[in-house]
Formats: C-alpha cells, structure tokens, sequence
C-alpha cells in the first residue's frame, strides 16, 4: 500500500481581523481578574488591618475620662482608718477611729447619713480590712479586738417602685437622705444604702493595746475561711484561723478554729503593719525602720520566725505595706518614695530557716517624695500610691508600668489622708479632710506591654522571669501569664517535627512516581495520594490521639527500630534485585516489583515489631521510658543511631569522590551478578564504615556535652511532638507529594531523554538532571507544606496535648499558636485582653506564615530563573 | 398517626417514671414532685460547663418529654464560655462548674444593670483519676498540688514527678507521672486551681485536654497518669483517689457521704446562671425548666450522670430567691 502525501487543507480566504466578541470577552475577562486580583490583594491587607487595629489597644495605656475637685461637709470626727468606695463610684464611705460613720455622694459631695458604729466610747488603736472591705477588724488599747460588716446593700427597683419625694442630686441621682437611687438604662433604679453590723469585744490579750491587725477571708464557697492576726504593745503575735464547712443534708456547720501565739517580736519595735495569707501558712510583722519579720505557720503548734530582712533603703523609714490581690506579692513603700514588690520564694543560698527568702521582684519608679498611701485592686494586680507630694500614680505589678500618673489639682499639693481604688479598677478617689479629688480612668489592658507579651516575665511565686502561657482562672486573683513566645515555639517545633517525617517521605514518593514507575502507576497513586489530603483533620487528631499516642507508647522501641529497619530494608531488597537476571527483573519490573517492595516494608514493620526489645536493649538499656528520662543507660547508642543517616551521606560522598571512578570502571567488566554482588559489598563496606563514623561522632557530641538526651529527648509523655509529627504527615505528605510530583514531570521530556542517552542511569538523571531542574516546583512544594503545617489545628489541639512548654524535646507536646486560638476563644469576652492577644496571635501566625510564603517565593523565582537558563 | 405515637409515649414516659422511681430514694423525698402547667412553648440555648453538660441535656430530655413544643440546645465547652454567652444573650442558660468571678459579674452588670442569678442544680466531687491499675490508696491536697503545680502554694518543699515520691513501688517505681487535665475555659480547671493547687499555677506539662471525657480517656489509656473531672464523667477504667485535706487527716473517697459531709474536700456544687430581671416575673418557659430541675425528677437526673442530686433545703432557698417558690 502506497501512501500519497497528504496535501494541507487551508481556508481558502483567512480573516486576518479578531473578531469583536473575542476582543469584548478578552477585555472582559482582563478587568474581572484584575479587579478580582486586586481585591484579594485588599482583602488581605484589610484582614491585617483589621488584626492590627484590634491588637493595637493592647500597648496603649489607660487614661482619665473624668476628673474633679470637691468638698464635702461628711467629715469624720477622728482620724480616718477605712475608706471604702462602691461598686459603682457612687458613694464613699469614711469610718473614723471613734467608730464614726460617714458617707458622702461622690459626684456632688453631699453627705449620706449612715448607721454608725458602736465602739463603747473607745478608740480603735489598729484596724483590718478585707480587700473588698466588706469584713473589718478593729483593735483596741484594752487588747481588745471587734469584728464587723459594712455592707453596701445594692436593690434593683423598677422606676414605677421608687419612693416619691427625693432629692436629685445631679442627672443620674437622686436621694432621700439615707440611700441613693441611681437610674439605669431600661427604666431600671439602683438603689445603695450601707448597713453596718459589729460584734462584741473579744479580748486577746488583755491589758495590753493591739497595735497592729490584719484579717482575710478566703476558701472557697462551700468551705470558707476566716484568717485573723494581731501584734499587741508588747510584741506578743497572735494569728487564728477558722474553717466552716456545712453539712448539706443536715445543714448543720461545723467550724474548727486554732489558735497560735508567735515567738515574741523585739518590744523595741514599732510595728507598722501586719500582713497574713488567707491560709494562715505565712506572718509578716512590718517595723517602721523597715525591718520586715517572717514567720512560717504552716504548723500551728509550732510557729517560727524564718527570716528578718530590711526591705526599705538605709535612712528611710517604711510607710506602707500589703499584700496585692492574692496574697503573694507583698509591695512595700517607703519615705524615700520607693515601691518595691517582693515575692517569698525557695532560695538555695537563702539565709533563713526555711530555704525561703523574700526576693526583690519588681521595683516599680519611684516616687519623688515619701509614699503616703497605697491602695490595692479587688480585680488584679493593679495598686494605687500617693506621695507627700499629693500625686497619686496607678501602677500594675506584673507589667511594672505606671499606668497614670494623675498631678494634683491646681492649688493643692499637700498630703492626701486617704486613697482608694475603686472597686472595679475604674476609678480614684484621693482625700484629706473635707476636700477630695476623683478620677473615673479607663485601663482596659494594663497587664500588656510588649515586654509582658514577649519578652520574660517575673511572676508571683515563680523563681525567676519566665515565658508562660496561662490565661485565665476561675479567681479574681489570679495573675494571668499571656507570654505568647511558648506558643510561637510550639507552632514551629511542631511544623518542624512534621516536616522532618514527611518531606523524606513526600518527595521521595514524588520522585520515584515520576521517575521510575510507568504512567499508568502514577495515574492510581497520585489521586489515592491526593485522596488522602482530604481526610479531615479532626479526624486525624482523633485517631492520633487516642489509637495512635498509646500505640506509640506501647511499642516505642519498636517505631525506633522501624525507623532503621524500613530503610535499610528497603536499600537490601533493592541491592538483591540487582542479583536478578537482566531478562528476569525487566519483564517483572512492574506490578511484580511493587509487590516485593510492600512485602519488604510488611517484612521490615515485622522485624521491628520482633526486634523491639533488642532494640531496646541495646539502644536504651533495656526501658526507653527510664532512658529517655535520663535514668539509665548512656548516650552512645542512641547518638549512633542518629547519627548514621547523615554519617551515611558523608562516606558515601567520600567514597564517590575519591573511590567512585574505579570501582565503577572495575564494575563495568564484571557480569551482571557478580557486579551486583560487588555492589553489596561496597554498600555493606559503606554502611559498617558509616556506622563506626556515627559512634565516633555520637561519642564525641556527647562528650562536649551535645547529647540529645535533655535537648531532643527527654521524659515520655503520651500526647507527645513525635505522634503529632506522623498525623501532621499525613495532612503535609499529600500536599507536598502532588505539588513536587507535578514540577517533577513538567520538566521537558528532551531533558531526561538526553540523559538517559548519554548512558546516566534513571537514578542519576533523577537526581543530577531532573530534581535540580524542577527545584523551584520542589521547593515550592516544600513550602505550601510548611504553611499548612504552620497553621495546621485540630492535629495539634487533639493529639499535642496542648502544653506550653519550650523544650524541643520530641517525647513531649507543645502547645500551637493556631491551637491555642481555637481552644481559648470561646471564653474570651469580647474585647478583653485574651481575646485581643488571640488576635494578636492570629496577627503573629498571619506575620509568619506571610514571612514564610515570601522568603520562599523571592527563592523559588531565584531558582527558576536558573532552571529558565538550561 | 396519633394512634401510633400516643402508646409510644405513654411507654416512654411510663419508663421515665419506672426510673425516676427506682432512683427516687436517694433524692431528697421533700423535693416537689413536677407538675406539668400548660402554655409552655419555645427555644432555649445553654451555653457553659462542659461537666454539667450530660446532665443539662438529661434535663432538656425529661424537659421535652413533658413539652413537646420545647426545643432546647445544648452547648459545653467551659464554665468560662457561660458569662459572654448570657452578656450577649445567645444563651438563656449558663450552667457553670464555679462561681462566677467578680470580673464576670461586673461585665453582666454593666449591660444589664442587675447581677445574674445561680441555680445550684447539682453536687459534684471533683475527683483526681488514675489508671484503673494504679494502686495508689490515698494523696493529701498537698502532694496533689506538688504533683499538678509549679509554684507548690500548698506548701510541699519538693516538686513530685514521678510515682515513687508517691511511695509506689514495682511497676510503677520511678515512672514518670503524667498529668492531664482541662483547658483554662473550664470551671473545674478554675476550681481545682483555686482548692487543689491553692490558687497556685499548673505545671507546663499538665496537658491541656478539651473536654472531661478526654481527660478521662487519657488517664484510661495512659497507665502513668493522673487527672481531674467531674465525677459524673467516671468510667470501669479509671479510679478516683481518695484525698485527705492535709497531711494526717483521714482520707475520703468521693463517696455521697463524705461530699455531702463537706469531709471529701474537693466536694462542690455546680451552678446553673440566669439572667433574670428582679423587677420582672421569669417567663414562664425558663421558670418551668428551673422548676423542673428542682423536682424530684430533675434531681434524679443527676443521680443517672454520676452525679449528686441537691438538698430540699437548696432547692427552696434557691426557688425563693428566684421568685418561683408556691
């Protein structure tokens, strides 16, 4: 059969113009993306604005939104010793050392008339007072000490309920001389009054004047208890505590009490101040020269004094002391204008009896004169202090920042005789006599500072500054820890653990679908792989956390070993294929040896599973657990291991570089067989001399004290780096492996051609022709698996066990900033400090994972200009 | 159709008062029985405590039994989530394992005006679980606390991380512990922060676990761990630790009897919050379901989660606060 040349068939007349339709549609479509590419591109920047402008309040201060001078005719008889301010900045309340009574409407100045106190015509000599100054103590010159309740009552009326007949006080106000009616929206009144109530003397000890008291409340509502101390005239101190605990079927209350007296104090002394925990484990007795007395009761029959220490300057004399919110922060003023907050904390070259010293943590900025007065926060840790000076500074412990320093008014500057900070942080109130100074201020984040966020904290009760995470608790005295640096640690050291399993993994399948198998296996294997990215990943969390985690920890040993053994089994299976006959291992080279290489990875999981407990043994002396722990065993053998792979790069390059050339020209003569044979034993010889290096250098690393015991193993915990990294690899494997198998066979087919014809093998051109030609793509693929697992989720949150830690021990979890976003925010308020440092971390993850996509791609393009070149 | 479902739901609720019968011993026999009223209909959300969770949705059952036209949800991912749930009004319930803080209240107070009003709907012992296999007989809230915390306010010298400072020995010598516990939004993480570890700070490696069940399940699966929940989520493979109040007190399991005593001490109540006006009468539909939960037959439901039923004292100082006592 002839075949004529075929004659090409042409228009017989070409229209040279575009049609119109094709232009229309082509402009169309060039705006649309345009426009569409430009939207993406604001929305993106919208996102962070809108991130950052929701963080931005977290590093700007408070201020004032309200400030006035007045006087009030409400003045007390005596000197004033409790000052009280109400929830709501309504009414301030003054009680005089004569037991007088009296409130004045803040707002105006005009007086309340209150119920007074019954003092028996004495004077008080001391006074305590909770916190909340719900709860007082009073002492007396004859040793005696009274307890009693001020009680700010608070009713909500309905308007139609209020009584007729008040008088307004301002806008919001009105009153009928013994409460206030304060109108609320949704035609609600708040109507304050104060009801006092004060028991009868109980005399402690008799004759002698109690010259100092202190008082808590504490416990929690079902057992609460009751803490009281006092120090009389002549040094004696005695503390007592009370717990309540109430039946709740009989609804009979049992208290029990106990009662110590403390080693006697130097009568010399002029104690100032005392101050106790809500436990009654700890005393401290404050002299006005600035010595400080600790006592440890934790055992009540045998209370000691521990530590005498001098907490203010030399010259100066202490003025204020207390305990912050809490109990554990004990600040201390001083005439030089000091504020010093000190922590109680174990020492190993305390000079006490207890190992304990109290510590220097914080020295807030000073005051130019002497500290006057302080007055502490019921919601955190935020204090007020006042100077001779009359300037009042609002400070917060745990950031040590002065929030506001509010200057006294025009015309003052003298002392102030009394201080509080409202109750709800929201507010000033600073007198003396008749005249008085308020500020309503608005803090909402005083505990943020960049250096709080980022940069190491000293917190109450923590031996030195660290980085913490722990955001919120179920007390208002709870000092919250919002360090995101162990949470940015965790994002990377999980994403890092990650990649380390899959990369090896993704691009070695990539390479071997696109190299070495036939089109038809790549047209199965890459959509099961694709498959595979789209399992959920709360299911993978799932099964990671509660079938995986305790499979791993089961068979530790055994996943080591399977390390090694599938490796290395699969490198023997395909030596041993080499032995084949030509003929033989080309015409099975298919299904038949994709068979082999399952059964090989079936064979080697077998044999770990087998070889655990030797594996054990000879790696971990015999309990992975204890050896991780750093109980037993030594690092050698697990540096070894370590070691090998990288040990194994390092001879085989010597080898090639110095041997290569004539053991390849040697091979080249030798049947088939027999250089196979040849092949092993080189590899064997390779595989023994890497060994010897990886011990020589295991030992070495381990000698200049480079072990990974302590750094990348240390204690097992269940929830740990190692299971996240294997459910992580499922959801970055395919990923990784479908974008790097895509750019491996987009290279142009002339390229492998050429190759393959100049006699490289298909593993040479792989890695010497195509893997460098496709780097871009590869690396590309790299990334994209890096930035899912930078924000990867529910993986983390189900199966890291969600602990702060920065340790990068592998056998422990972490905790990630995408984790921690999902765990937290339902219980953040909106527009509280966590649920701004959520965004904050939103903002941090946002920052890095576009950090990340930019440094890789200014790379790839780097990398692809080059490949452009060939 | 009406022939079809009528029997079925006469056995059903023949077989929910068969139950409430049989449980009906151990609860409080002053406690009202319920009435159901009529005219009650609508949509009701709680949102909050993940340990009140299976028993909320006991109540919203037996609740939905007795009205058809009720639909209730049902949402428990922490005590924490309650107070912005009931701000925002997206829940009309929030059921919380502890007492609101102050800062809570606060913000409530400010929208509203008036504070929220606690139901103590149930009693819970926070119990400390450990492997079904651990033999360990007794722990003082001290060495709790040197086990779950960092700063050791109870009062503990040394740090304790694994089981032989506990004075276990054989297989569990020198094993390191394993702690489990709640995520912060949780009122038991609140709670047994405030009584266990004296308002001190949990350890780093305390992991963090979403819910009570997980942690419940870590401890099943993890034969070195340690961890806290309610005692309503226990299963066959955990066991509760009996604790002591402090070093050479008597130690109580979370038995009824050392809860109700105020002896077990971690014993607690748990706390349904509601946004009630004082000025207005509650809606009938809220007012029912709290009823209800007060009943004999809501208090059985607590019996049924582990869980201890309240007192008929509780219950009437608590309607009568509320404005719905007879």
């Amino acid at each position: 059969m002839t075949t004529e040349p075929r004659k090409l068939k042409l228009p017989a007349r070409r229209d040279l113009r575009t049609r119109r339709s094709v232009i229309v549609i082509d402009r169309l479509a060039d705006g649309i993306i345009r426009v569409g590419g430009l939207c993406v591109i604001v929305a993106v920047f919208a996102i962070m604005l809108y991130l950052a402008q929701m963080v931005v309040p977290l590093f700007t201060g408070g201020g004032v939104t309200a400030e006035f001078a007045r006087t009030t005719s409400a003045v007390p008889a005596g000197p004033t010793i409790v000052d009280r301010l109400d929830d709501y900045r309504t009414l301030a309340i003054r009680i005089d050392d004569g037991g007088g009574v009296s409130a004045f409407h803040l707002a105006t100045g005009t007086p309340v008339e209150v119920p007074q106190l019954d003092f028996g015509g004495n004077r008080a000599t001391a006074v305590a007072r909770t916190l909340s100054g719900d709860d007082l103590a009073f002492g007396f010159a004859d040793g005696t000490v009274r307890f009693a309740r001020l009680d700010i009552k608070v009713a909500i009326l309905a308007e139609d309920r209020v009584p007729a007949g008040l008088a307004r006080l301002d806008a919001r106000d009105r009153s009928d001389g013994t409460a206030v009616y304060s109108s609320l929206p949704g035609a609600q009144v708040r109507r304050l009054s104060v009801a006092v109530d004060i028991g009868s003397p109980v005399t402690i000890g008799a004759g002698v004047p109690i010259v100092a008291i202190d008082l808590r409340k504490g416990g929690a509502a079902e057992r609460p208890t009751t803490v009281f101390a006092t120090v009389d005239g002549n040094g004696i101190a005695r503390l007592s505590q009370a717990e309540t605990r109430t039946n709740l079927l009989t609804g009979q209350a049992r208290t029990t009490t106990g009662t110590t007296v403390l080693p006697a104090l130097p009568p010399s002394l002029s104690i100032v101040a005392v101050a106790i925990t809500d436990k009654a484990d700890q005393f401290y007795a404050a002299d006005r020269g600035g010595m400080v007395y600790r006592f440890d009761t934790r055992d009540f029959a045998a209370p000691r004094l521990v530590e005498a220490v001098q907490l203010v300057p030399s010259g100066a004399t202490l003025t204020t002391f207390a305990f912050l919110n809490g109990e554990q922060s004990l600040v201390v003023g001083s005439s030089a204008g000091t504020v010093d907050v000190y922590f109680r904390l174990p020492r190993a070259d305390a000079r006490t009896q207890d190992g304990f010293a109290l510590v220097r943590a914080h020295a807030m900025a000073p005051h130019a004169g002497p500290v006057t007065l302080m007055s502490m926060s019921q919601r955190s840790k935020m204090l007020a202090t006042a100077d001779a000076g009359g300037h009042v500074w609002i400070r917060h412990s745990t950031s040590n920042q002065t929030l506001l320093k509010l200057p006294p008014a025009a015309g003052e500057g003298s002392a102030y005789t009394a201080l509080m900070l409202a109750p709800r942080d929201d507010g000033v109130l600073a007198a003396a006599g008749g005249r008085y100074h308020a500020w309503a201020v608005d803090i909402p984040h005083p505990e943020t500072t960049l250096r709080t966020i980022f940069g190491k904290v000293w917190y109450e009760g923590y031996g030195e500054p660290v980085y913490t995470w722990q955001s919120s608790a179920g007390t208002d005295s709870f000092e919250p820890k919002f360090s995101l640096v162990p949470l940015i640690f965790g994002t990377f050291k999980a994403t890092l653990y990650s990649l380390l399993f899959a990369v090896p993994i993704a691009l070695g399948a990539a390479i071997y679908t696109s190299e070495f198998t036939h089109h038809r296996v790549r047209a199965t294997v890459k959509p099961a792989m694709e498959m595979m990215a789209s399992l959920p990943s709360v299911v993978l969390g799932f099964i990671a956390a509660l079938i995986l985690a305790p499979f791993v920890e089961t068979w530790l040993a055994a996943v080591v070993a399977a390390a090694i053994a599938i490796p290395f089994g699969l490198l023997a299976a395909a030596y041993l294929w080499q032995l084949l006959p030509a003929e033989w291992a080309l015409r099975h080279g298919g299904a038949l040896k994709f068979l082999l290489m399952f059964a090989t990875i079936g064979a080697a999981v077998g044999l770990a599973i087998l070889c655990g407990p030797l594996v054990e043994y000879l790696l971990f002396a015999g309990d992975v657990m204890a050896w991780a722990n750093g109980d037993i065993g030594g690092e050698g053998p697990f540096m070894l291991v370590l070691l090998a792979v990288p040990s194994f790069f390092m001879v085989e390059a010597a080898f090639t570089r110095s041997l290569g050339d004539r053991f390849h020209a040697r091979q080249r003569g030798l049947p088939r067989h027999q250089a196979g044979l040849l092949d092993i034993g080189r590899w064997l010889a390779v595989a023994l001399a890497s060994l010897l290096l990886a011990y020589v250098l295991g030992l070495g690393l381990a000698a200049i004290g480079l072990g990974a015991r302590g750094g990348i193993v240390d204690t097992y915990t269940q929830r740990n780096t190692l299971v996240v990294g294997f459910a992580m690899g499922f959801a970055v494997i395919p990923i990784v492996y479908t974008i790097a198998e895509d750019a491996l066979s987009a290279v142009p087919e002339h390229l492998r051609a050429a190759s393959l014809a100049c006699g490289a093998s298909a593993w040479q051109t792989a890695v010497s022709v195509i893997l460098p030609t496709a780097l871009s793509g590869v690396f590309a693929a790299v990334m994209v698996g890096m930035g899912r697992a930078v924000g990867e989720t529910m993986i983390v949150v189900m199966a890291a066990g969600n602990t702060p830690l920065i340790e990068m021990n592998v056998f422990n979890g972490l905790r990630a900033l995408s984790a921690n976003i999902a765990v937290e925010l339902p219980e953040a308020v909106r527009d509280g400090t966590l649920y701004r440092l959520l965004f904050l971390a939103a903002l941090v993850l946002f920052a890095v994972t576009f950090a990340v996509n930019t440094v890789a791609e200014v790379i790839r393009l780097r990398f692809r200009r080059r490949a452009a070149q060939l | 159709m009406g022939r079809l479902i009528l029997p079925a739901a006469t056995t059903i609720v023949c077989g929910i008062l068969a139950l409430a019968a049989a449980n009906a011993q151990q609860v409080d026999p002053k406690l009202a029985s319920y009435q159901t009223v009529s005219g009650v209909s609508g949509n009701l959300k709680s949102i909050g405590s993940d340990t009140l969770n299976n028993l909320m949705t006991l109540w919203a059952e037996g609740f939905q039994q007795r009205y058809s036209n009720v639909k209730i949800e049902i949402e428990g991912k922490g005590s924490s989530t309650a107070p912005p749930a009931l701000i925002a009004g997206t829940a009309q319930f929030g059921p919380m394992s502890r007492p609101m803080k102050a800062a809570e209240t606060d913000q409530f107070e400010k929208k509203f005006g008036y504070k929220p009003m606690a139901v103590r709907g149930a009693i819970d012992a926070l119990a400390v679980f450990v492997h079904k296999d651990n033999p360990i007989q007794c722990l003082t809230l001290q060495q709790v606390d040197a086990v779950f915390s960092k700063t050791r306010k109870g009062g503990v010298d040394k740090d304790v991380t694994n089981w032989s400072q506990l004075g276990l020995t054989e297989t569990f010598a020198d094993k390191p512990i394993s702690l489990y516990g709640r995520n912060s939004a949780s009122g038991t993480y609140g709670y047994f922060k405030e009584v266990a570890l004296f308002n001190g700070d949990y350890k780093d490696s305390v992991k963090e676990q979403p819910g009570s069940s997980t942690v419940v399940q870590g401890v099943a699966s993890d034969k070195f761990a340690i961890g806290y929940s309610g005692i309503g989520y226990k299963t066959a493979d955990v066991r509760t630790v009996p604790i002591a109040a402090k070093a050479g007190a008597t130690c109580h399991d979370a038995s009824e009897e050392a809860t109700y005593s105020g002896d077990y001490p971690l014993a607690r109540l748990l706390y349904i919050y509601v946004n009630i006006n004082p000025n207005q009468k509650i809606d009938p539909l809220r007012g029912e379901f709290i009823k209800f939960v007060y009943s004999k037959q809501g208090q059985a439901a607590t019996l049924k989660d582990g869980y201890f039923p309240i007192t008929a004292p509780i219950a009437s100082q608590d309607l009568k606060e509320l404005g719905l006592a007879n």
